[in-house]
């Protein structure tokens, strides 16, 4: 089974504010150059669309009214969502913050058949939140996802074993999970537009021109797919841990962008302490106000969760980098990490700085993020454009809370 | 002379509060508001249209989106020093 939350922030700020049920709505970052991040299904009707910037959407639906998002309600949400779902399946993987896949197998003699389970679990969402979702149940996730989309808002879609084929026969590839706008293109230039002749091309040719993933494309052609429903901790580990923000306003000055620099790395270093894991290379991105984002990595000598090393990192990487223009987006992460198995430093100095950073991290769990911070930010600490990410997670080390 | 963006003439006007309230509440299978007095007048909960819940460091805050039946307000509910706070007005 997939579940997809409707218009999932947009729906949770109408059930907030009764005035704006049923009105065009768009929810925004709490900073003025951030896009649209979900429009309401009567702004979808003129053509807002998640990503476009303000004066785009308004340009689409002038009466079109921008809430500024608050993640925290989304969150949390989120994650009552996920508390209804456990109660009908032991095996629930968070594909997103407003999806998620459910392995119902081996439930239907106990809570009944999938779509009894689906309507049981619409009709808690929607009287315990009074939102929204569309579910798609089939005998797996690629197929699941589709069934979801293709009912909107307020779906139920079931695709049985035996109308697949009938099901994709006429689909555009476009249409499958996993198949993009780029994808597409390239099929489209073999003359494969549909399921069906994607079904039936020769497999040789598609893993000659996509190399290993020719094989899975035919196989998704046929509505086959093998991935098994992944439950929340059993992932597989984190491989980086980083932050980024735009930035309020464009940025060409050097010492603002280490200002922003140091925030972001001790937003990640703060993180990875949390969770015991240390990295080996730090990565700088770095986005201009045309969009063109590039990033540029740097290895350490040994794992690194501190503050300083990763700040001093990106600084040592920004140095190396000939600016063309101002910078729109910064971003700091670090990436081959391992787990911080706390091995007994060896000089005093370094002893005093974990205790440190141990002291700062504790109070700052205890009275907030950056209670306690770096005096370089103190007259700087303009709240950041949160976003919640698609890699979200309601636990671990994905788990970001942004506000 | 600057002229609003055009998109700022139509943005939800939520207004920025954080000051502490009185709140007479239902505390029975959860918390319920039942009124409010914020800057000597006090205000019926006729609805609660939205709850949801937040750390802040430690300690964790209940929200409540209400309304007295023409306003919108988001209470705040710290479970740590058992204060109540008035967030923002729309």
């Amino acid at each position: 089974m997939h579940l997809d939350m409707n218009a999932f922030f947009a729906s949770v700020e109408q059930a907030c504010n009764p005035t704006l049920r049923g009105r065009p709505i768009a929810v925004v970052g709490s900073a003025k150059r951030t896009v649209v991040t979900t429009a309401s299904y009567e702004a979808r009707l003129y053509g807002v669309k998640t990503g476009m910037n303000r004066y785009e959407a308004k340009k689409a639906c002038p009466s079109l009214i921008f809430v500024t998002g608050d993640n925290r309600k989304y969150i949390d949400t989120s994650v009552r969502v996920l508390d209804i779902l456990k109660d009908y399946s032991p095996a629930i993987e968070v594909y997103s913050i407003d999806e998620a896949f459910a392995d119902l197998t081996g439930c239907s003699a106990l809570l009944g058949s999938p779509e009894e389970i689906s309507r049981s679990i619409k009709e808690r969402i929607r009287s315990s939140l009074g939102l929204t979702c569309s579910i798609g149940i089939a005998p797996n996730k690629l197929l699941a996802k589709l069934a979801s989309d293709m009912k909107k808002p307020d779906g139920l879609v079931v695709i049985r074993e035996e109308d697949v084929g009938g099901a994709l026969k006429d689909l555009p590839v476009k249409e499958l999970w996993g198949i993009g706008p780029r994808l597409t293109s390239h099929l489209a230039l073999l003359g494969v537009r549909t399921c069906g002749e994607l079904a039936d091309f020769p497999a040789s040719i598609l893993r000659e021109r996509f190399g290993i993933i020719g094989e899975r494309l035919k196989l998704m052609g046929r509505g086959i797919d093998s991935s098994p429903v992944v439950p929340a901790g059993e992932e597989e580990e984190a491989k980086s841990v980083g932050h980024s923000t735009t930035l309020p306003k464009d940025v060409s000055d050097r010492e603002e962008i280490k200002r922003y620099l140091l925030k972001l790395s001790e937003m990640v270093g703060n993180r990875a302490r949390g969770h015991k894991l240390k990295g080996r290379r730090v990565t700088l991105t770095l986005r201009y106000p045309d969009f063109y984002t590039f990033s540029r990595q740097k290895s350490l000598s040994c794992p690194a969760n501190d503050t300083r090393v990763i700040f001093q990192s990106a600084i040592s990487i920004l140095e190396g980098i000939r600016l063309k223009t101002a910078v729109r987006l910064l971003g700091v992460s670090i990436s081959e990490l391992t787990k911080d198995l706390k091995q007994m430093e060896l000089f005093d100095g370094e002893r005093r700085r974990e205790r440190l950073l141990d002291a700062v991290d504790s109070i700052n769990g205890r009275f907030g993020d950056f209670t306690l911070t770096w005096a370089t930010l103190l007259e700087h600490n303009e709240p950041s454009a949160g976003v919640i990410s698609p890699a979200w997670r309601p636990a671990g080390v994905k788990r970001v809370n942004v506000r | 002379m600057t002229f609003p963006e055009p998109w700022e003439a139509c943005h939800s006007m939520a207004t920025e509060i954080n000051d502490h309230i009185q709140v007479i509440a239902v505390f029975d299978n959860g918390i319920r508001p039942a009124k409010f007095k914020w800057r000597g007048r006090t205000y019926p909960v006729k609805e609660i249209t939205y709850t949801w819940g937040s750390k802040d460091g430690a300690a964790s805050l209940v929200h409540f989106s209400v309304t007295d039946g023409e306003t919108l307000f988001e209470l705040v509910y710290n479970a740590s020093s058992m204060k109540w706070s008035l967030e923002r007005t729309e």
